[in-house]
């Protein structure tokens, strides 16, 4: 009678140990078949999915096993004309690949290869009245888009260029009953959202605007028993909300609200023995943002000394950030 | 690839799949070289919504294809009949309908809808709105419907009241619904504000409110949705802005606030009859953007003594508000430290209502003594109707918790600390504080402590980084002797600090004593029984000192 | 006979009638690759199974008392038959037999103006009823007046009929024969547990795409003296205002610990030999709670033995939650399509049909039926499945003595109206006065058991003395039962004025616990019971066979008094197996199977791929309306 709880049962016969090396031969491995099904018909997401495969071998140290060159000159190919960046060439520039093309070129220490002011103009024209940030010309509204242009900006040390009290309204209108926040005024509380208005929050220095007691218990609620974190109550576990809950908690000075040890074995078991890789539940594919945010969220957990300590606001290595004028705020109790 | 199997395959089928997709790439490739030179030519015509619609059908997540139908229907507006566009856009709004049945989450395909419906000559809303009931009772929780259902909503102007209804209906089909209860959250307010601006609704459905949750807990107590739309109602209503604490003396001048602020708009102190507004700078005391704690830097040395009364004034929600703090006998400093209320105060009916409600958790308890969600609410219950009468039960049910939720137990343990700090802060005023044993985790209310010159904390188990000590502006003395306290990074300014005891930590690291080296005043330094401190005294002591030559003693040890 | 007589007379099973239990081996034999031939001696299928419109039903009420000469019309086989030495013929009998005290009886006046209520009533026993019914065929196309003061029953756009019109309508016999053909009355009104094992069948075997099915809205009980909603569901239980929070959480934690199959043993140790009542009271439950579980969801009385108790809860509860608010589903068009959907996947798979095909005797030699007499011709088959009624008396150990009472009403609107037409499922706990539970089965138009604005009321119990002794009583509760009084019926403004206010004098209206505010604060006035009927029908599930059966005759019980399928689709399993011990009972087709809801959708729904399934299409029925099919 009583409602089952929805969570996955980790079967004893799961990888428990970190597989680094085989992480590192999937995330190299993105892209070399470039006829590849996934690869094509992910096309439109291109640069994200660069974005995801760097960052995870820049946190795993291997960010050589990449051709530098190559990569940072098809990034600064997609800036369009705008300043804006597209995915891949063909498609239309997006705050969500400009922000992806931008955390890239900050790897390399490439972002002067680009022309910055366009890029700034580029952006703080997506802002609105109100002081919500459109993705592009076509008018959609999305807190992840205000998180997008906030990191794209700071990460240039221009967050000057935008109306930074409109833009801090507009996201805080957009906080729930639950301390969490939605995508627009009025929608529901969802952990990816969370992580980006918080973390929008904290390059704003505006941390102190949350209930970060009342957001912090329904974050650390998303466990289950499993040990695997759902992005909402009532959904299954995925690996990816490992990043966003852990990662806005961490932020919040209560990542410890978590069990470390439980979140760990969930993540380890959604490692693929076989081609390397996370997947957002046990036994199910992996692929380059799963694998990701599996390996960023094992570094905020700090039980993985062989993966380098990350961001938790910019999802990149700590040690790319060294260059910023201001470093996000983080709440501590 | 969220929730994709991954399935063993037999080698022919794994080929016949490889060859497939080949296909599939071959098709893809061809479609969209064509959209490209059609964008670079400019045509905006009936092949290029062929062409697009065959390849969203397939991945409708590729936003630059519904930009170019964008385009092309901007185009036909200017060329066709109303009619024609009427039928135009009705069939792009079959398209977003077949991409979302292949994918309900594509945020394009919602968003080319609404843009859709934005742009027909004559949307038909109600329709909308029928579509997004049936959809949401196949899937109750696709937020992306549920953000659609409010923009048709705002378009057609349905009235809160009705809105408020459907989310009755889908609370009575199936409570678990926590998308439900979150837009109740957002329509109660709308439909019944509470006129005295205190809570969230009115009083009277403030009540039937946490009936009907409390016929969910009681129908199915592990449910998640109703408590945590209980926690909402039951939540204090967010504490004013304030002054709590202030200090104007030679060498410490500083202000307190509720809340932090980002800048210090009108925070100034006055003096003197004429509330002269005293000249200096303002910065956080923790060096952050925004901050409960400022300090103040006067321009000019301070009179002596100060010329009569002197005022706080600070600018809340655009409004002046001022507070008078105290001169000191001898007119050298003036101070303001407000008694801290962690409490909020209720209407008798509202009180009653909590009564009962406690009473029935504790009926439920009594069925399902080991339900969490029921305990933290009666936690919660506790402190908003008496937490001077339930401090007893209140720790009791916390450590009840850390052991039940043990997934949670930290959660549950920095709560207890929280409330044993104000409980603590309530009885102890003074420049002495003493939280000695209480098994704290976290420090909470560190901007009370503003004003405190001496702050023990020992016998707890304090480890995180201690960056909030920033507030502590006056402390002179620290002790946090037995804790768990790993390293010093992150340790803040502390410009009063003179003594600082860290005995028996599990401090390891002698390079983390550099932080130190920021409280300008500290001479009195105590690491015995840290795992550093082992050893020859003689060679550690040359170590500590090469790191902080100002200091006096060292472990007890006079240097 | 001539023109039947080319049947070809050799087959795998010859199935003699068409009730369930015939008709499931008939279709699970022929799915495996079996010649059958199935015969009915009526012109209808499912014997006592079926459902009949008013007319049909009227004739096989007449049948019923015909049925000596029924038998007698037999022609003697020996005429066309022969038989060889060692061979015995064994003459069938009319299932007709099977029932008595059938008891018909209209409530209300032939037609408008009429002044004597006697003549509106018949007896089954006078011999003049069939004249009667003769008039009404012939009223029934020139009486056109009426229809002015009754628009409903002829708008298709009425939504709810049955609260809209009925207090203002004056039925008369016309107006309902009238719409005789829309009515589906059930001999065998049986509900389908929603795991139960027809379902699974059903869906297993792929006949479900030959049926429809409503899910039952609500479950009530008789309590205090007045109906109840019971809280049978995780919605109805929060829903309710009728149980308070600490009832609830009794109530869920009762259920819970019933489903919880792991720790049953511990749970119920030492209450192996007590009953379900002494555990729930163990368990201090309310008085009210104790009701709802023991007798609605249990569907007990107070000797159920407590395992049993267990058990009949997990089945309740097993079935909550896949179809609609209820565990039941009942069929569109009646129970009398269950057993024609397994026809239509016998003849699919070839099997042959014969309706109005009575087979007159069977050829026994050695313990096995050789031959199968019928229409003239011996047939042969190795195995014959029969129905139990036609089997001859020396073929049982003891006659059957147990039976089943029946009473079925037609009634002008809900005995619990509600905001979308409600199907009822109630069952009335032992009384003083009827020793037996009774089962009330009420369904309305959207099932097309009836025209619009009518409802009908099926009764059923275990037989003590006769069906209108052994259910008057507990008739009386729920319905009105009193002829309408003619002077009631105000031809010039078509209302009914007078008689509410008669009802409720003679008996103390009850206000109904109802599952929401609005039903419960109207005070009710009971259904006018329009039209009765009453008949009593052997109850041979528990038959005690001869040695005599020959061994490759198969005996088919008719409907039993369990509310549900079970033992119908378990006897035909075990039949099957003796027939065929090597051989899958009707297997699972090649495709997935899959049943689409409309209206309602199941918990948990995490299909995404079908979410749109129903979109875009116009509003689908307003009750939910439950179709089984096949993707």
């Amino acid at each position: 009678m009583a409602k089952p709880m929805r969570d996955v049962v980790l079967a004893k016969d799961l990888p428990s140990s970190l597989l680094l090396e085989k992480h590192i031969e999937f995330l190299t491995s993105y892209g070399t078949d470039k006829n590849d099904y996934e690869f094509c018909m992910t096309e439109y997401m291109r640069m994200s999915g660069m974005y995801w495969v760097m960052t995870a071998l820049n946190l795993a140290g291997c960010q050589d096993r990449l051709p530098a060159e190559e990569v940072i000159s098809a990034v600064v190919k997609c800036q369009e004309e705008s300043g804006g960046f597209m995915a891949s060439p063909g498609h239309d520039a997006h705050i969500l690949y400009t922000l992806s093309a931008v955390q890239i070129l900050v790897m390399y220490d490439a972002i002067d290869q680009i022309n910055i002011e366009s890029l700034v103009s580029y952006v703080s024209g997506l802002q609105k009245e109100d002081g919500s940030f459109v993705g592009d010309k076509w008018g959609e509204v999305d807190t992840r888009f205000s998180f997008c242009a906030v990191a794209c900006l700071s990460l240039v040390n221009r967050l000057d260029a935008i109306n930074m009290d409109k833009a801090v309204e507009f996201v805080m209108s957009c906080m729930n009953f639950d301390g969490g926040f939605g995508s627009c005024p009025g929608a529901e509380s969802h952990a990816g959202q969370i992580y980006c208005c918080v973390g929008f929050l904290s390059i704003t220095g505006e941390l102190h605007r949350v209930d970060a007691d009342l957001l912090g218990w329904w974050l650390c609620e998303r466990q289950l028993p499993s040990g695997g974190l759902n992005g909402r109550p009532e959904k299954l576990p995925d690996v990816c909300y490992s990043w966003w809950v852990l990662s806005s908690l961490s932020i919040l000075g209560r990542l410890h609200w978590v069990h470390k040890g439980q979140l760990v074995k969930f993540i380890l078991a959604c490692q693929d023995t076989e081609t390397g890789g996370f997947s957002d539940r046990p036994g199910d594919m992996p692929d380059p943002f799963h694998t990701l945010f599996g390996l960023a969220a094992l570094s905020l957990l700090g039980e993985s000394p062989s993966i380098k300590p990350v961001d938790p606001t910019y999802c990149m290595p700590v040690h790319c950030l060294q260059h910023l004028n201001s470093k996000p705020q983080r709440l501590h109790i | 690839m969220h929730g994709r199997l991954k399935v063993k395959t037999t080698k022919e089928q794994e080929e016949e799949k490889r060859q497939k997709r080949a296909q599939k790439v071959k098709q893809y490739r061809a479609a969209f070289g064509r959209i490209v030179e059609k964008r670079q030519a400019g045509e905006k015509d009936e092949e290029g919504l062929q062409i697009s619609q065959q390849i969203l059908e397939m991945i409708p997540d590729i936003h630059s294809l519904w930009n170019y139908r964008r385009e092309i229907l901007e185009h036909l507006k200017e060329v066709v009949s109303e009619d024609e566009l009427q039928r135009r856009l009705e069939s792009e709004r079959f398209l977003t309908e077949t991409c979302l049945r292949a994918n309900p989450k594509s945020y394009c395909a919602w968003h080319h809808r609404s843009w859709t419906m934005d742009h027909m000559p004559r949307p038909d809303w109600q329709r909308e709105l029928t579509l997004c009931t049936k959809f949401l009772s196949l899937d109750e929780r696709n937020f992306h419907c549920w953000d659609y259902r409010r923009f048709v909503v705002r378009r057609a102007q349905v009235p809160a009241q009705k809105e408020l209804d459907f989310t009755d209906e889908k609370i009575a089909v199936n409570f678990s619904n926590y998308s439900c209860w979150h837009y109740r959250s957002k329509l109660l307010p709308v439909v019944q504000p509470d006129p005295m601006g205190v809570r969230p609704v009115t009083e009277a459905k403030h009540k039937e409110e946490l009936e009907l949750v409390q016929n969910a807990a009681f129908t199915d107590p592990t449910d998640q949705s109703a408590w945590f739309y209980q926690r909402w109602l039951l939540g204090r209503s967010r504490p004013c802005q304030a002054i709590t604490r202030a200090l104007l003396s030679t060498g410490r001048c500083l202000a307190t606030l509720v809340h932090p602020i980002r800048a210090p708009l009108g925070l100034q102190f006055l003096i003197g009859a004429g509330r002269e507004p005293l000249a200096g700078t303002w910065r956080t005391a923790d060096g952050q953007s925004s901050s409960s704690v400022w300090v103040f830097t006067p321009t000019l040395p301070l009179p002596q003594p100060l010329p009569g009364p002197v005022y706080l004034g600070l600018d809340v929600d655009g409004h002046s508000v001022t507070a008078e703090l105290e001169v000191s006998a001898d007119g050298l400093s003036a101070l303001l430290a407000v008694a801290p209320d962690f409490g909020a105060p209720l209407s008798p009916a509202l009180s009653s209502v909590m009564l009962e409600e406690l009473d029935a958790c504790k009926q439920l308890l009594e069925f399902d003594p080991d339900s969490k969600w029921t305990l933290l609410t009666t936690v919660l219950l506790m402190q908003t109707i008496d937490r001077h009468v339930y401090e007893a039960e209140t720790m009791h049910t916390l450590d009840e918790l850390v052991e039940l939720d043990y997934q949670r137990a930290n959660y549950y343990r920095d709560l207890r600390s929280r409330l044993l700090v104000e409980y603590t802060l309530e009885r102890q005023r003074g420049d002495v504080v003493d939280l000695t044993g209480l098994s704290l985790t976290a420090l909470y209310h560190a901007p009370l402590l503003a004003l405190v010159k001496t702050l023990i904390l020992n016998d707890n188990h304090l480890r995180r980084p201690l960056s909030h000590l920033a507030a502590l502006q006056c402390c002179e003395s620290l002790s946090l002797d037995r804790n768990e306290v790993s390293s010093l990074a992150g340790w803040p300014a502390m410009p009063s600090l003179r003594s600082l005891s860290l005995r028996e930590n599990a401090l390891d690291d002698l390079e983390c004593l550099a932080t130190l080296s920021a409280c300008p005043c500290l001479q009195i330094l105590d690491l015995r029984g840290n795992p550093v401190a082992k050893g020859d005294q003689k060679e550690f002591q040359k170590k500590v000192l090469a790191i902080l030559p100002s200091l006096s003693t060292l472990n007890g040890e006079h240097i | 006979m001539a023109a039947d007589s080319d049947l070809p007379t050799n087959y795998d099973v010859i199935v003699i009638g068409t009730g369930m239990t015939e008709s499931i081996l008939a279709a699970a034999a022929s799915r495996v690759g079996k010649q059958v031939l199935h015969i009915d001696s009526n012109e209808y299928y499912g014997g006592l199974w079926s459902s009949f419109n008013l007319e049909n039903l009227n004739k096989w009420v007449a049948d019923c008392e015909n049925k000596e000469t029924l038998s007698s019309d037999l022609d003697d086989p020996n005429s066309d038959v022969k038989i060889n030495n060692g061979e015995d013929f064994v003459f069938l009998r009319s299932q007709a037999t099977h029932v008595n005290n059938v008891d018909l009886k209209w409530h209300i006046p032939k037609k408008s103006g009429e002044i004597k209520v006697e003549q509106w009533s018949r007896k089954s026993q006078t011999s003049d009823e069939e004249e009667q019914i003769e008039e009404v065929e012939v009223s029934e196309s020139s009486s056109t007046k009426e229809t002015s003061t009754r628009t409903h029953t002829n708008s298709e756009s009425e939504k709810m009929p049955s609260t809209q019109c009925t207090q203002n309508s004056n039925w008369t016999q016309e107006d309902i024969m009238r719409e005789y053909r829309r009515f589906n009355i059930d001999l065998a009104p049986k509900l389908l547990f929603a795991r139960g094992s027809l379902v699974e069948l059903l869906i297993s075997s792929n006949i479900a795409r030959y049926t429809e099915f409503h899910a039952v809205t609500r479950v009530l009980t008789w309590l205090d003296g007045e109906l109840n909603v019971v809280p049978c569901s995780r919605a109805d239980v929060f829903a309710t205002r009728h149980v308070s929070v600490v009832e609830k959480r009794m109530l869920m934690k009762l259920l819970t610990t019933c489903m919880d199959t792991e720790n049953l043993i511990q749970e119920f140790q030492g209450f192996d030999t007590k009953t379900f009542l002494d555990y729930l009271k163990s368990k201090r439950l309310t008085a009210h709670l104790l009701h709802y579980v023991l007798y609605a969801i249990a569907m007990g009385t107070d000797s159920t033995p407590c395992m049993e108790g267990v058990e009949r809860t997990q089945r309740f509860l097993n079935s909550l939650g896949r179809y609609g608010n209820t565990p039941f589903l009942w069929p569109m068009y009646g129970t009398g399509e269950l057993p024609q959907a397994f026809c239509r996947l016998c003849a699919v798979f070839g099997g042959t049909y014969c309706l109005q095909h009575p087979a007159k005797a069977l050829v026994v030699a050695d313990d096995r039926c050789v031959g199968v007499v019928s229409c003239g011709q011996r047939l042969a088959a190795d195995h014959v499945v029969m129905s139990i009624s036609q089997a001859p008396s020396n073929y049982f150990d003891d006659s059957p003595v147990s039976g089943i009472s029946r009473a079925v009403f037609i009634t002008n609107k809900s005995i619990m109206p509600a905001e979308k037409e409600p199907l009822t499922f109630l069952q009335f706990p032992p009384g003083p006065n009827h020793p037996n539970p009774v089962t009330v089965i009420e369904v309305g138009p959207s099932t097309h058991a009836c025209p619009k604005g009518l409802f009908l009321v099926h009764m059923t119990c275990k037989q003590s003395k006769s069906a209108r002794e052994d259910l008057l009583e507990i008739a009386e509760h729920i319905l009105t039962v009193d002829d309408v009084n003619p002077s009631d019926y105000d031809i010039t403004t078509g209302t009914q004025s007078t008689q509410t206010v008669k009802q409720e004098s003679n008996f103390a209206h009850s206000e109904a616990r109802g599952g929401n505010g609005d039903e419960a604060a109207t005070v009710r006035t009971k259904p006018q019971v329009l039209w009765s009927m009453y008949f009593d029908c052997l109850e041979t599930s528990k038959s005690n066979l001869s040695p005599s059966v020959p061994q490759n005759l198969h005996l088919c019980s008719g409907p039993d008094l369990e509310l549900d399928f079970e033992f119908s689709v378990h006897q035909a399993e075990k039949i099957f197996k003796q027939m065929y011990p090597d051989l899958e009972f009707l297997p699972r087709a090649p495709d997935p199977e899959e049943i689409v809801i409309e209206g309602d959708s199941p918990e948990g729904n995490d299909q995404e791929a079908n979410l749109f399934e129903l979109v875009d299409q116009e509003d689908p029925p307003s009750s939910g309306q439950q179709v089984i099919e096949n993707p």
